[in-house]
């Protein structure tokens, strides 16, 4: 297994080398390397198959002789389950990344035309790469218990947290979106590589909007699955992994304005190539902050394996620092054209807006960074002290787990409260041009007309935000970005209407505006206008209100993989709401795992987390160990010990009795209820007989039961009549209202990326074949999965 | 030698005189294949060349497949009467023009040096010229056979704590099979030329040595078994040259050797013996031919009895009239040593 495993890796590697040197010499005359390049790039694809077709066969065929087998999946795993275990740890998760990179590189091979060579000699270096960190954390190798290969019977199983429908689907998409980055990369350096500074555009954007809309996408299902399993009360925690994923995205938003002015107008040519290499050295920034464990006392993604730290250095200083030099290398032979001197132009607001975004994700990328800019000799302290005064800081152990000791050389790392008090205004801005910046001309506008569209937005705008201040707007942030956000809604809708005339192909710019839009609004309304979380007891059978909602707390049964659930019901206006929050020890985790339950309708989100669950408490009950003293009623019982007489002489009974001191109004008794067993006795019933003691108070105290292990009795006092104190679950409740426009948003604003891909590619083919009009219709399908057209002789 | 009024069709298609209508189906279908002219990559010459032989094919096919024309050419074939081939028909592969296939220009563009360039400059240039296209994807293909597989299986070797794997023998075209192609071509030429002494010497010499070949290097192998009525063969070749040109001792010599063999190697005593007398026959006539008398030697030794004293004196005149580093004074040593120590 680990052999033909490691072959295979080793296979792909040695494909992709020869690609990536054969591609490159053909810029150097030798054309009929070409031919080597595809046939490499060819093997190198099946090769990765394969590689993940034997991965998942050893999953499946549930082969625990292999580690990472082992480590990540068990029998009791269902079958998909065992598929999406082969991602669950690092060395899988390389496995699909390279997968998705060398999928792309069979399209892209059709797909480059003049570029060929260029862009599939870099794009293979990089799968190249990715397959090497694949070999080093080969998922082959074999289990190992004290150095002796052993075939387990049985594997640890699958982290609980991962074991969720959302891993099936979150992570490939993730790592889709991470493949399709390192494509713009490649089109860029190809295209300083071969003097072409304005052709690559043309054949990258596609990629680029596919790549930026399936992070995005990636990122809404991240957000979702959090939301709905992990006990934070929200979508986004501004933990280091979705930050390092979320910095990228921006700079890929970024990139993709840039590149409509270089295709529209021949400017920002230097931009466009440096955000494109930019972009994806983040990306890979954020693949080593979160793989090679430098942060792993400072996310709740605890990735600690540090195995793959110094490979990882080199590989994105190489990556860094040689497209930079590729940069300042063909700086001064690329032309600058200027751009339009107006400042109500497109090409001035998208000027704005790439440095809005540069400076959000610059923000962020910072603040993520901090574990490692503070590790700086004499610079940790310095910002401590700084930042310490404006923000929360976390000195490892926020997420450290238990027994987490704070750093002592001035390393720390920001948490939630940092972003939240930064990014929201910078974002204001954003959405600001983002009104306007869709009515613009390229170079330059009319005044009057301008006015004239944004008119009615204008209006809406303005009554949004008096809606808003009457619905109890609690900051002025919130009132400005509703505000903006309808306002902006507007305008987007507006160009839609007008562009729609042209082709439904050509609204994908301002769909995803409008998705934009819509997830703003619905996160400051989740966020700004949420109620405060409030903790509520609610006794088994018992109703308590809050927020409008009667809970009533049903009782606690475990399901039927073994997890505590909190059964209660949230009735309001008539409707009731099932609520099954989920409370239970995880001993891999080594902690308690709380899943929250969310009632969603339609405009708000009732959202439950579950903190404790207190069991039904007795109170004609003792529950006692040795030496312990309760109080039942009017009797202060102490347990002494067990009172077993000797029993070696008579066989046919046994008695288990307890000794007891009970005090009763001021007077100390000893007393010894007790259970016999009967060994004649064949009714089993009758066999166990209970030997009560009248107390001095009137009472009759039993042995209720006993546990000779924990050295514990439970004694039952009868005839007091006391309450019985139902059980009770804790939960913190609150209501958020709009969470539905965060998810419709980010879908809209995906759809709306994707839209933009499709038209970006079907519109590089149609001008390169002459034709003027985009084709409509099931035309439109056979330019996006035909074979490339041939340029006009 | 005069020109064969009538084409041999069979050698156009490269079949038996008496191969079955499937045979003849099967070749043309191959050979059709062969010269196809639809590629674009041909140079227009080559393509005028292909064009032509499938028209051979095409036509030959048209006699043959139909029993009664194949008859009639057959009849006129021996007896040498003029036989009128059907025209050849031009199939709509041939007159479509071949669309030119653009090639993208993959060398760098010149520098702008900071100026701005003219509207679609380079949008997509296009080279016009053909890249040879066989040769690249074979090289290509061996690299990548040569450097993943060795690769694969050298991690597979280098891993593996137990008994190396088997090596794996390539398989290529063996030595001792390279004259066959050759036969083939040299037995279609006797076919077309059948008066011509030149054309049955060459493939005469031709069977001689694929026999040869593996009496030398594998005398006792099965293949030389199934290689043995190539003497007979040879033998046949010889005759039919000798009987256009009787007067050939070096022929006669190798007939001799030929017959030797076949002798020899079937136990045939009538063959060995009338290798003898011919190779004694031409010894007579020239004296002191250092390979007649080897040959002569072995001929000796394959006799029942065997003659081993006369064959051993052979040898050593043939190591007096070579010079002592020929190859052939090498053998004799070696034949000397090994039957004077058998001797009795």
């Amino acid at each position: 297994m680990y052999l033909f495993g490691t072959a295979l890796i080793l296979a792909a590697i040695m494909a992709a080398l020869i690609a990536v040197g054969s591609y490159a010499l053909v810029p150097f005359g030798r054309v009929g390397a070409l031919r080597v390049g595809r046939i490499s790039t060819r093997m190198t694809g099946i090769a990765v198959v394969a590689v993940v077709v034997f991965l998942n066969y050893i999953f499946v065929a549930q082969r625990y002789d292999i580690d990472y087998v082992y480590n990540y999946s068990s029998s009791e795993l269902e079958p998909h389950f065992r598929v999406a275990a082969v991602w669950a740890g690092q060395p899988g998760s390389f496995v699909i990344w390279a997968l998705w990179g060398v999928l792309a590189a069979q399209v892209l091979v059709r797909r480059t035309r003049n570029n060929e060579p260029y862009v599939l000699s870099i794009f293979m270096s990089i799968q190249a790469a990715l397959l090497i960190f694949m070999l080093i954390r080969n998922p082959f190798v074999p289990h190992l218990e004290n150095g002796i290969p052993t075939f387990p019977t049985d594997g640890k199983g699958l982290n609980a947290t991962l074991h969720n429908m959302w891993m099936l689907i979150h992570p490939p998409i993730l790592f889709v979106g991470f493949a399709l980055m390192a494509v713009p990369f490649a089109f860029a350096l190809g295209g300083l590589w071969r003097r072409d500074y304005d052709g690559w555009v043309r054949d990258a954007l596609p990629w680029t909007l596919a790549a930026w809309a399936f992070l995005g996408l990636a990122l809404l299902l991240g957000g979702y699955w959090a939301y709905e399993t992990l006990n934070w009360g929200g979508y986004w925690g501004w933990d280091p992994v979705e930050n390092s994923a979320l910095v990228p995205w921006f700079t890929a938003l970024a990139l993709i304005h840039a590149m409509l002015v270089q295709r529209a107008s021949g400017g920002l040519r230097r931009t466009t190539i440096a955000l494109a290499l930019m972009t994806y050295v983040l990306v890979f920034y954020a693949t080593f902050l979160t793989r090679s464990g430098v942060l792993s006392s400072f996310s709740v993604h605890s990735f600690v394996e540090e195995g793959l730290k110094t490979v990882m250095i080199s590989y994105l200083s190489i990556l860094a620092f040689g497209s930079l030099l590729f940069f300042a290398w063909r700086w001064r032979d690329m032309p600058a054209k200027p751009l339009s001197t107006k400042l109500l132009s497109r090409d001035s607001f998208v000027v704005l807006m790439i440095v809005s975004i540069l400076v959000i994700g610059g923000v962020i990328a910072l603040g993520t960074s901090m574990p490692i800019i503070s590790a700086i000799p004499g610079l940790g302290a310095w910002l401590q002290s700084t930042l310490g005064g404006a923000f929360q800081l976390d000195d490892g152990t926020t997420y450290g787990g238990t027994g987490a000791t704070p750093f002592q050389d001035g390393r720390f790392g920001l948490v939630g409260n940092f972003y939240s008090t930064t990014v929201p205004p910078l974002g204001l801005i954003t959405i600001a041009l983002m009104i306007v910046g869709p009515l613009l001309g390229w170079h330059d506008t009319n005044v009057r007309k301008l006015l004239k569209a944004l008119r009615w937005p204008a209006v809406a705008g303005v009554l949004a935000a008096c809606a808003g201040q009457l619905l109890g707007a609690r900051t002025p942030l919130a009132v400005a970005y509703i505000g903006l956000g309808v306002f902006a809604f507007g305008t987007n809708l507006l160009m839609i209407i007008r562009t729609l005339k042209g082709g439904w192909l050509r609204i994908g710019g301002y769909l995803a505006h409008l998705g934009l839009v819509v997830f703003i609004i619905g996160a400051i309304a989740s966020t700004l206008y949420a109620t405060p979380e409030q903790r509520i007891l609610v006794p088994q059978g018992q109703s308590v209100n809050a927020y409008g909602y009667s809970f009533t707390f049903n009782g606690w049964r475990q399901d039927a993989a073994g997890r505590g659930v909190l059964e209660l019901t949230a009735a309001r206006d008539g409707r009731v709401a099932q609520l099954a929050p989920q409370l239970y020890l995880n001993e891999k985790m080594g902690g308690t795992m709380a899943t929250p339950a969310i009632s969603s309708e339609l405009f708000q989100d009732l959202y439950v987390a579950p903190q404790e669950y207190q069991p039904p408490f007795d109170r004609n009950i003792a529950d006692l160990t040795v030496g312990q003293a309760t109080e039942v009623g009017p009797y202060k019982i102490v347990f002494n010990g067990f009172d077993v007489p000797d029993m070696t002489q008579a066989m046919e009974e046994a008695k288990i009795g307890a000794s007891l001191s009970v005090t009763y109004e001021g007077q100390t008794t000893e007393i010894k209820p007790a259970i016999l067993w009967l060994a004649d006795e064949t009714d089993p019933e009758a066999a166990l007989r209970d030997m009560p003691v009248t107390l001095p108070g009137g009472h009759i105290a039993s042995l209720a039961g006993f546990n000779p292990e924990q050295r514990r009795v439970v004694v039952r006092v009868a005839g007091l009549n006391l309450p019985i104190d139902p059980a009770k679950a804790v939960v913190v409740v609150s209501v958020k209202p709009g969470v539905i426009l965060v998810w419709v948003g980010v879908v809209v604003t995906v759809i709306g990326g994707l839209l933009a891909a499709v038209r970006r590619r079907v519109e590089g083919e149609t001008r390169l074949s002459g034709a003027r009009q985009l084709p409509r219709g099931l035309a439109l399908f056979g330019q996006l999965f035909g074979r490339p057209r041939e340029p006009r002789p | 030698m005069t020109p064969d009024p009538i084409p041999n069709l069979y050698a156009w298609l490269q079949v038996a005189q008496d191969a079955d209508a499937a045979t003849i189906a099967a070749a043309h279908q191959r050979l059709r294949g062969a010269f196809t002219t639809g590629t674009q990559w041909l140079s227009e010459e080559l393509r005028q060349l292909a064009l032509q032989q499938r028209q051979q094919v095409d036509t030959a096919f048209a006699v043959l497949c139909d029993a009664e024309q194949r008859a009639a050419y057959d009849a006129a074939r021996a007896d040498g009467t003029p036989f009128v081939l059907p025209a050849p028909v031009a199939s709509d592969e041939d007159t479509k023009p071949i669309e030119p296939v653009a090639i993208y220009d993959y060398a760098p563009l010149p520098p702008a040096r900071g100026t701005e360039r003219p509207r679609g400059f380079a949008e997509l240039p296009i080279k016009r010229a053909r890249p040879s296209r066989v040769g690249p994807a074979l090289v290509g293909a061996a690299l990548v056979a040569a450097v993943v597989f060795p690769a694969a299986f050298g991690a597979i070797a280098l891993t593996s704590t137990g008994a190396p794997g088997q090596v794996l023998a390539t398989p290529t075209i063996s030595p001792l099979d390279s004259f066959e192609p050759l036969i083939l071509e040299a037995r279609a030429a006797t076919e077309q030329a059948p008066d011509d002494p030149a054309v049955w010497r060459t493939y005469g010499n031709l069977l001689y040595d694929s026999a040869q070949i593996v009496r030398e290097q594998a005398p006792d192998s099965v293949l030389y078994q199934q290689r043995l009525p190539r003497w007979l063969e040879a033998i046949e070749a010889y005759r039919t040259y000798l009987r256009l040109k009787p007067d050939d001792l070096s022929v006669q010599a190798d007939l001799g050797a030929s017959s030797c063999f076949y002798g020899a190697g079937s136990g045939d005593q009538k063959y060995v013996d009338d290798g003898l007398n011919q190779l004694n026959a031409v010894k007579d006539q020239v004296l002191d031919n250092p390979t007649v008398m080897f040959y002569l030697g072995i001929c000796r030794v394959s006799k029942v009895p065997a003659q081993t004293e006369q064959a051993i004196a052979d040898w050593r005149r043939v190591i007096e009239l070579v010079p002592a580093e020929s190859p052939v004074a090498a053998e004799a040593t070696r034949l000397i040593a090994q039957y004077s120590g058998s001797a009795p």
